[in-house]
């Protein structure tokens, strides 16, 4: 029997603001199941509690009451340290503002998860170069990413969010910040990504984005208000 | 996370901002310089003493009158029973007075030192000119004397003074010699002395048999003790009053100076070491800036699975790095400027290890110190609130 990548029942967020006097009901009682191997986008506007979500989906932040089973695993009670370990090892982060570290070149910031795994420098070279190779920028190993445009940076995230080999990746508005063809670029990267066999988890307010994608979850003020299956492939126009 | 990794993280940390890395480090440089510069100083100063120690010759022994009476003590009747000592090779009584000695219109403050043949050898007194004291100017009270270098200089300058009659006070002596000079001894010069017999000064100038001092050798250092002992019997036997007299070895009163010194150096370092604290400071304030700074790198390097431990060891190991550079380029800072005071001011200074030791030490505490509180505060972010932060 195959484990759900992920299971969340009843995952409420509760955050305090101004000493506790004001409570803002983030999430209020999200259930969900996503099988391994599917690609998803979730929607909703700001403030519909999309991004609250995918921060406890990525670990970064745990729920105020509920339960989630990481492959099977229950994640609320693990420790910060456990917690970063499971980032590391099962989880692939995608932003909309990219994120790379400046300082670093391309291949640099693509080996930097390998780099907190422990992976001797040699290895994690060539497992970098061969990810940016994979997203289609292995010419640009060597530049720093204030060298790249906007596509070419989100594709070196790419890379360095499936460098570790993760069973899920979590992309969160991964086109906000780009124009329509590198938009395009980057949703057929994930379905390929997602066509290797890595659950994608994209967070958008954008429905040509979500039109890629087979399920389309929609939240609005904290919780689910629709699980839509579709005909996938609908490439963004 | 690999340690070879976690340095390199580090190191890149301050090479990164290398201007910015110096100016911080700039406390914790002067600090340790502070530092090694006075305690070169103050070892400087025991190593002199150490060797004065040497030259004074560790084995002898002084004896002075314990109070003032017109008979005192401690006078040419002693001699011959100190000199019979079996442990003892030879005395050498001392009278001296201090005046002006002149030469035509100059004068010079000396001391006149009434003394016997065998003082040049005690003291390891050579003479440049001329010649010493001989026995005969001692038994017939001759009216010669031998001058300390700087009294001669002071005197004749180029001229040559053997032969010259130089005034002290109201009596006049014949220059028959000049000794070579000796350097400072810590108490008083030696050489701005004037050298007489004894027996003369004892005659003409005071007017009594008594002395002020009298300097035994012992016939070797390592019967001192014994040596020490059998000339305080003897004294106490002739005298029958131990506060009539006092016996002091040259050893122990260059110690005493010595350990005075240490404390000096010790209470100035201590000064210097709060500019150390001061450095620290300046490093915590801007590692804190730093972390500020650097909140979205922070944030992505944990949302990509740096523990929080990994973070603090990278933020603790760049303040530290910044400070022990710092503590690295003070120590050569400190050897230069312990160079420049000794050119300047002509005080002996000496660099010794223990102190540029005593430099890194005290560096890369400063530096994990002050450098922790930033670092757990970068440890302890919230990747969340970071990876938001613009």
């Amino acid at each position: 029997m195959s484990v759900s990548m992920i299971q969340l029942r009843d995952v409420t967020k509760v955050y305090s603001m101004g000493r506790g006097a004001v409570k803002v009901h983030a999430l209020r009682g999200v259930s969900l199941q996503v099988e391994e191997g599917e690609f998803l986008a979730i929607m909703g506007h700001s403030g519909s509690g999309k991004s609250t979500l995918l921060n406890i989906l990525g670990c970064l932040d745990r729920p105020t009451s509920g339960e989630y089973l990481l492959h099977g695993r229950p994640v609320q009670g693990l420790s910060s340290n456990e917690l970063a370990e499971v980032r590391n090892r099962t989880i692939g982060f995608v932003f909309q503002s990219f994120n790379l570290l400046p300082k670093l070149n391309a291949l640099g910031n693509v080996e930097l998860p390998m780099v907190y795994a422990g992976v001797p420098p040699k290895k994690r070279r060539e497992a970098a170069m061969r990810a940016l190779e994979m997203v289609g920028v292995g010419d640009r190993a060597h530049h720093k990413p204030s060298e790249l445009s906007g596509g070419q940076q989100q594709r070196v995230a790419i890379a360095r969010a499936i460098v570790s080999e993760p069973k899920l990746v979590l992309a969160d508005e991964p086109t906000g910040n780009l124009d329509t063809a590198a938009s395009r670029e980057i949703m057929d990267l994930l379905t390929d990504m997602n066509r290797r066999g890595i659950t994608v988890i994209v967070v958008t307010h954008e429905p040509e984005v979500a039109a890629c994608t087979p399920r389309v979850l929609t939240f609005r003020d904290g919780v689910c208000v629709e699980d839509r299956r579709q005909a996938a492939g609908g490439a963004a126009s | 996370m690999r340690l070879s990794d976690t340095f390199k993280l580090a190191l890149g940390g301050i090479t990164s901002n290398t201007f910015r890395s110096i100016l911080t480090a700039l406390g914790v440089i002067i600090g340790v310089s502070a530092v090694i510069i006075v305690v070169s100083i103050g070892t400087g100063a025991r190593r002199q003493t150490e060797a004065q120690i040497q030259r004074l010759g560790s084995n002898l022994i002084t004896v002075s009158a314990g109070y003032r009476t017109s008979r005192s003590p401690i006078n040419n009747d002693v001699l011959p029973y100190i000199e019979a000592i079996s442990t003892i090779r030879q005395v050498v009584p001392q009278v001296q007075t201090s005046g002006t000695a002149a030469y035509g219109s100059v004068g010079m403050t000396t001391t006149l030192m009434g003394t016997s043949v065998n003082y040049a050898e005690v003291r390891n007194l050579k003479v440049a000119r001329g010649r010493w004291l001989t026995e005969a100017d001692i038994q017939q009270n001759t009216w010669n004397c031998v001058l300390g270098a700087d009294l001669a200089e002071e005197l004749f300058g180029e001229a040559d003074p053997i032969g010259q009659r130089v005034r002290f006070e109201r009596v006049r002596f014949t220059v028959v010699g000049v000794a070579q000079a000796q350097g400072d001894s810590g108490f008083a010069s030696v050489d701005n002395m004037m050298y007489v017999p004894y027996t003369t000064m004892q005659q003409r100038v005071t007017g009594n048999k008594n002395l002020n001092s009298i300097v035994a050798q012992a016939v070797d250092e390592s019967v001192m003790g014994m040596a020490y002992d059998q000339v305080y019997a003897t004294l106490l036997g002739l005298t029958g009053d131990e506060r009539a007299f006092r016996v002091s070895n040259q050893a122990d009163m260059l110690e005493v100076v010595s350990n005075v010194s240490a404390t000096m150096t010790m209470l100035l370092a201590g000064i210097a070491a709060v500019s150390l604290v001061v450095g620290g400071i300046g490093i915590m304030n801007i590692m804190l800036v730093s972390v500020t700074e650097r909140i979205r790198e922070i944030a992505i390097r944990k949302a990509l699975g740096a523990k929080e431990g990994e973070i603090l060891v990278q933020f603790l190991l760049e303040s530290a790095a910044i400070s022990l550079t710092g503590g690295l380029l003070g120590v050569a800072v400190g050897f230069g400027g312990s160079a420049v005071v000794s050119r300047i001011f002509g005080w002996p200074t000496a660099v010794d290890m223990q102190s540029v030791v005593l430099g890194f030490v005290l560096s890369l505490s400063v530096g994990m110190f002050f450098g922790a509180y930033p670092a757990y505060k970068a440890a302890k972010l919230d990747p969340i609130e970071g990876l938001r932060y613009e």
